[in-house]
């Protein structure tokens, strides 16, 4: 009988808490929004179902070594990817293998929007300093706002480890719901006659252009930004297996099986990160806050910039300011609301090539920002 | 100037002088980190748009050359028969000499004796039938 007491110590129904309810449902239903509102399910799937993972109650004390925060677990050894940023970088390999940067090499200019969607990162900064976060924790809430997943647990696995499980959940939320929280500031910010802006035609681009992009543009951010050699390093070098003709075999592996790998690995520790002990915390709610803000600052950015743009170019070189917002990293699913949304406004405006242009010149940028942050807060805590 | 313009606003708004500084960090960090993404966003745009240019100047060289020659040699496509195109690459073939309905005619056919060699041997490579005992 005491036998039967003690495996009941030892059980999930003795050691329960409200908070593991809590985040059990929020497991629960990000798994419900990936099947059944498909939300991003290649990520909402492994980190809702990591959330699982990661609160099932248990007896901590006794040394069973099954928590992800428990030296020598399973699940601390797959997080060791997430908790040294090696994942993130192996992530923007397989990102660099799948891109097709020809939206961005024929018609250059749209770079400039991914380089204005940044701005929310640097906004979402000041505001979390003025709540009262470090310039460490401040700087890896604001990067949240690039909507890159990756970079997000990059600086945060750098500059604050604690916020990890938050930061990471807050940035794939974000980019899950990308659909919902981009097309009423969309609207909010553009007149119907900006939306039913046509695009010129694309350039035909070159192979030639192709294959130098990838070199040139590492060359000259990474001298420019060092902090972002280990995101772009990887994401160039994953473009230029794809582009150089001659690596196939490699390209094919980084795009298919070595991201998908990661992604599990990536998407089930961060989500069994959020263990309620250590995620259910006053401070985790304000990164969630700050997150979104980020999120739509970055966005309204995106598109202010659009227009301001469009007062320096002519009658039929303007641009239809929709891009704007794809110039969140949030690759390709801030392109897909932009189609759609100029689509339900004309649906002969196919706007999605172009859109990609600002996007994957998005990813550069929150890189360039991820590396700037690095490097001036990493100097911060030296000190 | 901007910094300290952003150093004025943070003290009237901080006064506490930890959250004061850390503001004055951000304010800086945030005024730099803009500038910077699009310093670099901005360089390799320009980057771009001159490797473009070189690339269709060097297009628009060989374009013209190759219409200059078109005028010069007054080789347009559309006045060449088939059959003049077949007998000047018939022509060109046979100033290569490379005639091939004309045969040296000289026969070249030797013959090869081979010395014996246990491993060449044909007796020793094809199986041998079992004898019967009995």
């Amino acid at each position: 009988m005491e036998g039967l007491f003690r495996f009941f110590h030892y059980s999930g129904f003795y050691n329960v808490t409200p908070g593991h309810i809590v985040m059990i449902l929020i497991g629960l239903l990000f798994i419900y929004l990936a099947i059944k509102k498909d939300y991003e399910p290649l990520l909402l799937v492994p980190i809702g179902f990591g959330i699982l993972i990661g609160n099932i109650p248990f007896w901590e004390g006794i040394g069973l070594q099954l928590g992800i925060y428990e030296q020598g677990s399973v699940m601390n050894y797959l997080y060791y990817g997430v908790l040294k940023g090696i994942y993130p970088p192996l992530i923007f390999l397989g990102l660099g293998a799948m891109t097709d940067f020809s939206a961005l090499l024929s018609n250059p200019k749209l770079l400039l929007l991914g380089a204005a969607a940044q701005v929310g990162i640097f906004i979402t900064l000041l505001g979390a300093l003025a709540l009262g976060f470090t310039p460490q924790e401040a700087g890896a809430i604001g990067i949240i706002g690039g909507a890159d997943g990756p970079t997000a647990i990059f600086i945060a696995s750098k500059l604050a480890p604690h916020l990890i499980g938050s930061i990471a959940i807050a940035a794939y939320s974000y980019m899950a719901l990308v659909p919902v929280i981009q097309p009423p500031i969309m609207r909010l910010m553009t007149s119907r006659k900006e939306r039913l802006i046509r695009m010129k035609p694309s350039r035909n681009v070159s192979k030639t252009e192709k294959i130098l992009f990838p070199v040139f543009a590492f060359l000259i951010t990474a001298f420019i930004s060092p902090g972002s050699i280990p995101l772009l390093g990887m994401l160039f070098f994953g473009n230029l297996l794809k582009e150089s003709g001659v690596t196939e075999r490699l390209g094919n592996t980084a795009r298919n099986a070595l991201i998908d790998t990661v992604t599990i690995l990536l998407g089930l520790t961060v989500g069994a990160s959020t263990q309620a002990t250590t995620f259910l915390k006053p401070q985790s709610i304000l990164v969630f806050i700050l997150g979104a803000i980020s999120f739509m600052i970055a966005t309204a950015c995106g598109l202010l910039f659009a227009k301001i743009m469009n007062l320096f170019f002519k009658e039929g070189d303007k641009i239809n300011p929709l891009l704007g917002a794809a110039g969140v990293s949030a690759v390709p699913d801030s392109a897909r609301v932009v189609q759609n949304f100029g689509a339900k406004e004309d649906p002969s405006n196919f706007l999605l090539m172009h859109a990609m242009g600002p996007n994957v010149a998005g990813v550069i940028g929150s890189a360039v920002a991820a590396g700037i942050l690095l490097s001036i807060l990493m100097e911060t805590v030296g000190m | 100037m901007l910094l300290d313009v952003a150093a004025g606003l943070n003290f009237a708004i901080f006064p506490n002088d930890e959250a004061s500084a850390n503001m004055f960090t951000g304010v800086s960090i945030a005024i730099v980190g803009i500038l910077i993404v699009f310093l670099s966003l901005v360089l390799l745009y320009f980057c771009m748009k001159l490797f473009i240019f070189l690339l269709e100047y060097s297009r628009d060289k060989h374009e013209n050359i190759m219409k200059r020659v078109s005028i010069s040699g007054r080789t347009g496509k559309e006045n060449i028969s088939e059959e003049v195109v077949t007998a000047i690459a018939m022509a060109i073939q046979m100033s290569r000499e490379e005639y091939h309905d004309i045969e040296k005619t000289i026969i070249t056919l030797n013959r090869i004796t081979k010395p014996y060699s246990p491993w060449s041997s044909k007796i020793h490579g094809i199986r041998k039938s079992p004898h019967s005992n009995i």
